[in-house]
């Protein structure tokens, strides 16, 4: 068995009851990585596989499974969208300083942002071998 | 375009659930002490568990083994990637790994038998376990003590270590769990361990008490 085979089979055996297939989500990411993206969000893998938005809690237990650097499959990132509309990545360790404390300061004005966890949207990206 | 969900709407698909959080905080560090902080949370709710069902644990044929097994499978349900029986320098009771943050955390775990017993378990994490690595800095004692007041049995333990090596030593304010910082006798180098001492005393048994 290869490593994304194993991969697929130990997901799939913590979500017994999933009814979204762990193969399809892994193939649909490589799929698309072949053809040159590296950008996956939850919306992203849904539409591509023609689920509707119901399944979003199995698909996004997949993909933060997929994610584990046990794997070393996916990484997990986090874009905040500034006062212009802008995604701008911001680094997980600044992510999780403002999950502890519970504010957040736009990385470009350095000024504090109410509902911050409205503005920040997490993605993934392929690991490059 | 179809619109994309902010952390907001995850955290509302989980009904604020806050293993969902904690989950992505353990995806989203990079940084070793954030991950520590988060395993130590995550120990510390595994430990919380694990006593809340202490009274299954409280027969004959249960052993160390057993118990450490319950743990590692809590924490891999937390998303971490803990294992047992690692050969490293032996078979490390426990391992978790995170590539991410460049770090393995070992941890012994023994049954409270008294001093003598658990200083077996301190050199085999201390002198064979721990060679020194950079992801070498920071492990962990598991101690599941069936008798009474827990708490003396960690300041007891701790007597007797500081009587045999040299540590530093602070206890933290439940009086359950210390610290140490000491020097790993192969590399010289400094190592820090988290001492959990884990109350599975069950008053309607008498042979783990006795």
């Amino acid at each position: 068995m290869n490593k994304t085979s194993a991969m697929i089979k130990q997901i799939q055996a913590t979500y017994p009851e999933s009814s979204i297939s762990v193969k399809d989500v892994v193939d649909s990411i490589l799929h698309r990585n072949q053809q040159g993206r590296n950008y996956f969000t939850l919306t992203i893998i849904r539409d591509g596989l023609s689920i509707s938005n119901e399944y979003n809690k199995e698909i996004f237990n997949i993909l933060i499974e997929l994610a584990s650097p046990r794997y070393n499959f996916l990484t997990l990132h986090f874009n905040f969208i500034n006062d212009d509309g802008e995604p701008i990545e911001i680094d997980g360790e600044l992510y999780y300083e403002s999950i502890k404390t519970g504010t957040f300061f736009d990385p470009e004005k350095g000024t504090e942002v109410e509902n911050y966890l409205e503005r920040i949207f997490p993605f993934f990206k392929v690991v490059s071998e | 375009m179809t619109q994309e969900l902010s952390l907001h709407e995850v955290f509302a698909i989980y009904n604020l659930d806050p293993q969902i959080r904690r989950r992505i905080n353990l995806r989203a560090v990079r940084d070793p002490k954030s991950f520590l902080e988060i395993l130590m949370e995550d120990i510390e709710e595994a430990i919380e568990e694990l006593q809340t069902k202490r009274d299954l644990f409280n027969k004959e044929d249960v052993n160390e083994d057993l118990i450490t097994t319950y743990v590692i499978s809590n924490l891999n349900g937390k998303g971490h990637d803990a294992s047992h029986d690692n050969k490293d320098g032996g078979h490390v009771d426990v391992t978790i790994i995170n590539k991410n943050c460049n770090i393995k955390w070992k941890a012994e775990a023994k049954i409270f038998n008294g001093e003598g017993y658990i200083y077996k378990g301190w050199e085999q994490l201390t002198k064979r376990y721990l060679a020194g690595n950079k992801t070498d800095s920071v492990a962990g004692m598991l101690i599941y003590c069936f008798k009474d007041n827990a708490k003396s049995r960690l300041a007891s333990w701790l007597a007797h270590l500081s009587s045999l090596e040299s540590i530093q030593q602070s206890i933290l304010p439940c009086g359950l769990r210390a610290d140490t910082n000491s020097i790993l006798h192969g590399s010289g180098t400094q190592i820090q361990v988290r001492h959990f001492m884990i109350n599975l005393y069950f008053p309607t048994t008498s042979h783990r008490a006795a």
